[in-house]
């Protein structure tokens, strides 16, 4: 063989080598990098995130490409989640407050002073959480208040959020959450947004939707806003309108759905009934004829509804004519636009009526879809029950089942379980920002993962007096330093994201599992053990609460027999405490047809959609389309659809008729511009996390108001000026952004609330919806003027 | 001239005034068009030097119609630098020889490190962008573009609609102290002897058009000597766990 030959064998030899990846040699380990899965920290889209770890530390961050919710698509904020927990002035040490100044303490006596605080009077205990709650924390914080402190006194911030979507649902379908899924985006022909801005908020979901047109697929998106925003780019059609113009819009399609008769005759005759509003007004309503409702919504024309409205009489017969297409498949999409928002319940089941009165619901891409905010308002806040009224897996206090479901599982004695709801959100505040003598009856409250100093509506008259009363006492766990931070009695450093094990529940019903990578710095402890450490106080401090019915400890946690003393921080992960909430709290899902596979199923999958039911051959079977017999397993064979919690007891689902009413606070001479809140892509809720992340909080500094360039010309201010918002409730000074990222009207305001220099919640109003009581971010009064030397100043 | 106004009839006061004024004019144009004659005064002075009229012969100074758009002449220079013409993204030649020195490269990777948060983030974006829309960034980032000495990369991965969902400008110099430590870029990739094509050190995620950086329109200092193949994977292959 002479030499070319040589060369010639071996090249080749070396290319199959390693063409193989065989016989060439092993490359080094690139980065020693260790990947492992987690949902992301942020919104309710519940994207899946693969989390790189090294030395202890979070190094990278990457899309999950198996994950069926993104693709291995994230978005700014989920490529970035894994610097949130590196911020330079994390928490790491309890603090209490000792004259007037927050000192460090020990864990044992911080937990001690919150036992302290409870025994000064159980009743007037309340805990404050989070739809950022992980599923087990929140199940433990719930059983802490509805099973041994028994005062039902234990609240979202969800109620700020998603109650009117809760209320909508249960007042339509008698049970929470969407019917349909992601997989709806996929499918859908029509995308009608809602007051909602998902290119910023949702954007893996509206990506989702936006990059079918890539692929040569004809998506129409319609935009229903009160101000242009980047989802206004990508819509085929804006229909501007005035707040609550959505009520009168949803009325107006229904009217005209009638008027022509392309309402699907067969799917009203055979799964739905009609409700009105019942007097005294009650979640389930009355029960109307169909003639009825014909009747009462005769009157919204056209005529009546662009005149409610602001948009044009076209406009609505455009949206009348997709509804009344059948050949179309049809996605509604809603978020805080109609659930902040004081006919909120109302609103929400007018767009489940469309959809039902239309027959566009049930098959893939025809779905009334409510996207959730934060990462487990549905999988904590929601199904868990962390509202005052509610029990986990959908029960109520008030129901006498429920209850004795929930004392059955919690082996708690008949009648443990108080039938009187506590107070919601606003309420809660507002006792608790009272004094006793004037019905302030609610002495203490410990705020977990949340911020309500900066979050809260009104907040002067909400969240600042109790600051000045020193009966009053605020316990807040969080991993940063806050506006509530910074005006708490007692501070305890939490563990965050993969700092601990957790689970979330996203927008569409997904349970979603991961398991702690890296140590929390300094003290700081996962939530979870906060509550289990306090619930073990006040046991060994000889509280009956504590004890069920055969006066075992209420929070045993047993592992080989044997009880684990997880309220020692350092047995803490001895053994997994989440799978044993997880598993008890589970019993608690069948009852509602929500349910929760074993823990270990969501280990190993990227979430799963409920209700997952076992099948034959011993796998697990998530659910994608609920109440369809396609796809439901609790949809009896020949049914078509059965709606199997309706109100009316009747498998059908309600169509509602709610009248048009003016928004609670409008512009008048003394205030004459609406102001209207909201988010950035870049910032997450109140910018705790994402102001200390550098790309994000680089990308968009600090808060502004959005002002008409004629606004802004009539009141003689001018670009990144300094000015005054202010209302009937208070002012704050902020820099004004004309012709920026979002398009007011003439006449409208807006201000992002991500910036806790610049508090636009001294502005809004704490006016709510009369059965979820969340309040009206979305639209009050408000004047602009220029600032005084001293406004700038100070 | 009876049909000139009173005032402009000669004898009149007011006509020394404009025959003043017309004096000025005309010096004022003839100083304009000596001053003007400067500009061009190589071109004059090559003329004299040579003495007689000479033959058309390309010169320095006398720039071909063709030329005239990428030379830099005079006050307007600017104009040809950032000018439209220079917009139009010229074929990158894929046999034209590569000259990429270490010191480009190591800059280049600095550069690149800036504006992940580690590698495999989405950069962030080094100048303004349209706030409301984004069509703007596919006119320059759809093909890649090379303006005044800079490059736009044409986009590595798929296309997406939403640009802004992922990639963010710096508005401020003036950000929060974080101490996460993001993976660094893994440098070169192996080769199994001198010669043989390097494997691909880093993931493949979002980076499935090779040549946006690598290619002959690529950014400097990470070229391939061989752009002219299309079929870059038929020879590189990543390392490790294809799942990444």
């Amino acid at each position: 063989m002479d030499r070319r030959d040589f060369l010639m064998a071996s090249a080749l030899a070396a290319a199959t080598a390693a063409a193989k990846g065989v016989a060439a040699p092993e490359p080094p380990s690139i980065e020693g990098v260790r990947w492992a899965k987690a949902p992301c920290r942020f919104c309710g889209t519940g994207c899946h995130v693969q989390v790189g770890t090294k030395g202890g530390k979070v190094v990278a961050i990457a899309g999950d490409p198996k994950a069926e919710v993104n693709k291995g698509l994230l978005c700014v904020k989920g490529y970035h989640v894994g610097l949130a927990l590196y911020g330079k002035d994390r928490l790491t040490t309890p603090l209490l407050r000792k004259n007037g100044k927050l000192t460090p303490i020990s864990w044992d006596e911080a937990i001690q002073k919150v036992v302290e605080r409870i025994q000064l009077d159980p009743k007037g205990f309340a805990i404050y959480g989070s739809g950022q709650w992980t599923i087990p924390e929140g199940y433990a914080a719930n059983k802490l208040v509805k099973a041994a402190l028994r005062n039902n006194q234990i609240d979202p911030n969800a109620r700020l959020c998603m109650a009117s979507a809760v209320t909508g649902f249960l007042a339509t379908y008698g049970v929470d959450e969407p019917a349909g899924c992601y997989d709806d985006l996929d499918r859908c022909d029509v995308l009608v947004l809602w007051g909602n801005n998902p290119a910023e908020m949702h954007p893996v979901l509206f990506s989702r939707v936006i990059d079918r047109r890539s692929r040569g697929e004809k998506v129409t998106i319609i935009d229903i806003g009160t101000r242009r925003t980047r989802s206004t780019g990508h819509a085929d059609h804006y229909l501007e309108m005035k707040p609550h113009g959505d009520v009168a819009i949803a009325n107006g399609i229904l009217h005209l759905l009638v008027q022509r008769g392309t309402y699907d005759k067969e799917f009203v005759e055979r799964h739905t009934a009609f409700r009105a509003p019942a007097n005294p007004p009650t979640l389930e309503g009355a029960p109307i004829s169909f003639d009825e409702f014909k009747r009462r919504i005769a009157e919204y024309t056209p005529e009546k509804v662009s005149r409610l409205s602001g948009i044009s009489e076209q406009d609505l017969r455009l949206l009348a004519d997709l509804f009344g297409n059948k050949k179309l498949r049809i996605t509604s999409l809603w978020c805080m636009g109609m659930n902040q928002h004081t006919l909120g319940t109302a609103i929400n089941c007018l767009v489940h009526g469309v959809h039902l009165f239309s027959g566009h619901f049930g098959r893939p891409g025809d779905a009334p879809t409510s996207l959730t905010g934060q990462p487990s308002a549905c999988g904590t806040a929601r199904e868990v029950g962390t509202l005052c009224h509610a029990l986990p897996g959908g029960g109520v206090v008030t129901n006498p089942e429920h209850r004795q479901h929930a004392e059955a599982i919690w082996n708690l004695a008949a009648g443990s379980v108080n039938p009187k709801p506590g107070y919601h959100t606003v309420e809660l505040w507002k006792r608790f920002s009272k004094p006793k003598s004037q019905g302030g009856d609610i002495h203490t409250i410990w705020s977990m993962v949340t911020n309500p100093g900066q979050s809260l509506p009104n907040r002067n008259a909400l969240f600042d007096p109790s600051r000045k009363d020193p009966s009053k006492f605020l316990i807040v766990s969080d991993v940063y330093p806050t506006e509530t931070v910074r005006a708490a009695d007692l501070v305890l450093p939490s563990a965050l994201w993969v700092e601990k094990n957790g689970m979330f529940g996203n927008s569409e019903r997904r349970t979603q599992q991961w398991f702690k990578m890296v140590p929390p710095p300094g003290q700081a402890r996962d939530d979870c053990w906060q509550l289990l450490a306090v619930a073990r106080a006040l046991h060994e401090a000889g509280f009956a609460g504590t004890r069920d019915k055969d006066g075992q400890y209420l929070f045993r946690i047993v592992k080989d027999g044997k009880e684990v003393p997880v309220w020692d921080w350092r047995h803490y992960y001895d053994v997994n405490v989440d799978e044993q909430l997880f598993e008890e709290y589970r019993k608690f899902s069948r009852a509602k047809h929500k349910d929760l596979a074993p823990y270990q199923e969501y280990v190993k999958a990227r979430g799963l959609r409920w209700p997952v039911v076992q099948q034959a051959n011993g796998t697990w079977r998530e659910t994608r389309f609920r109440f369809a017999e396609f796809d439901d397993p609790y949809v009896a064979k020949g049914k078509g659809f059965d709606f199997y919690h309706s109100t009316s007891k009747d498998g059908r689902a309600q169509i509602w008729f709610h009248p048009y009413a003016p928004p609670p606070e409008v512009p008048d001479a003394e205030y004459p511009l609406w102001l209207c809140t909201g988010r950035v892509l870049e910032h997450w809720h109140t910018g705790s996390l994402t102001r200390r992340i550098p790309q994000l909080h680089g990308a968009m500094p600090a808060a502004y108001v959005e002002v008409h360039p004629e606004d802004a010309q009539r009141l003689g201010v001018s670009q990144g000026e300094r000015v005054v918002v202010e209302s009937r409730r208070g002012k704050l000074v902020v820099p004004v952004w004309i012709n920026g990222r979002g398009a007011p009207p003439v006449g409208t305001l807006f201000i992002p609330f991500f910036d806790e220099t610049m508090l636009v919640n001294r502005v809004t109003l704490e006016a709510h919806d009369p059965f979820s009581k969340q309040p009206d971010y979305k639209k009050c009064a408000a004047r602009l003027r220029k600032a005084t030397a001293q406004e700038l100043t100070g | 001239m009876s049909g000139w106004p009173p005032s402009l009839r000669p004898g009149h006061p007011a006509d020394r005034l404009v025959l003043l004024a017309a004096v000025i004019g005309v010096a004022a144009a003839g100083m304009g068009f000596v001053a003007g004659m400067r500009g061009t005064e190589a071109y004059v002075g090559r003329l004299r030097v040579s003495g007689g009229p000479t033959p058309p012969v390309a010169s320095d100074s006398m720039p071909r119609y063709g030329d005239m758009g990428q030379r830099a002449r005079g006050p307007n220079s600017d104009l040809y630098v950032n000018g439209l013409t220079g917009l139009v993204p010229p074929t990158p030649d894929p046999f034209a020889p590569l000259v990429q020195t270490e010191a480009e490269r190591d800059a280049l990777i600095e550069a690149r490190r800036e504006r992940r948060a580690y590698d495999g983030a989405p950069p962030t974006i080094p100048h303004a962008i349209d706030e409301r829309s984004t069509g703007s960034c596919r006119s320059c980032h759809d093909q890649g573009v090379r303006i005044a000495g800079k490059t736009a990369p044409r986009i590595p991965h798929e296309p997406f609609t939403n640009c802004t969902q992922c990639h963010v400008p710096r508005r401020t110099d003036s950000v929060p102290q974080n101490t996460f430590s993001g993976v660094a870029s893994p440098g070169a990739g192996t080769r199994a002897w001198p010669g043989a094509p390097p494997t691909i050190p880093h993931s493949t995620r979002m980076r499935g058009e090779c040549a946006s950086c690598h290619g002959a329109g690529g950014l400097l200092g990470i070229r391939t000597p061989h752009p002219y193949r299309e079929s870059c994977t038929q020879c590189h292959v990543t390392q490790g766990d294809p799942a990444r």
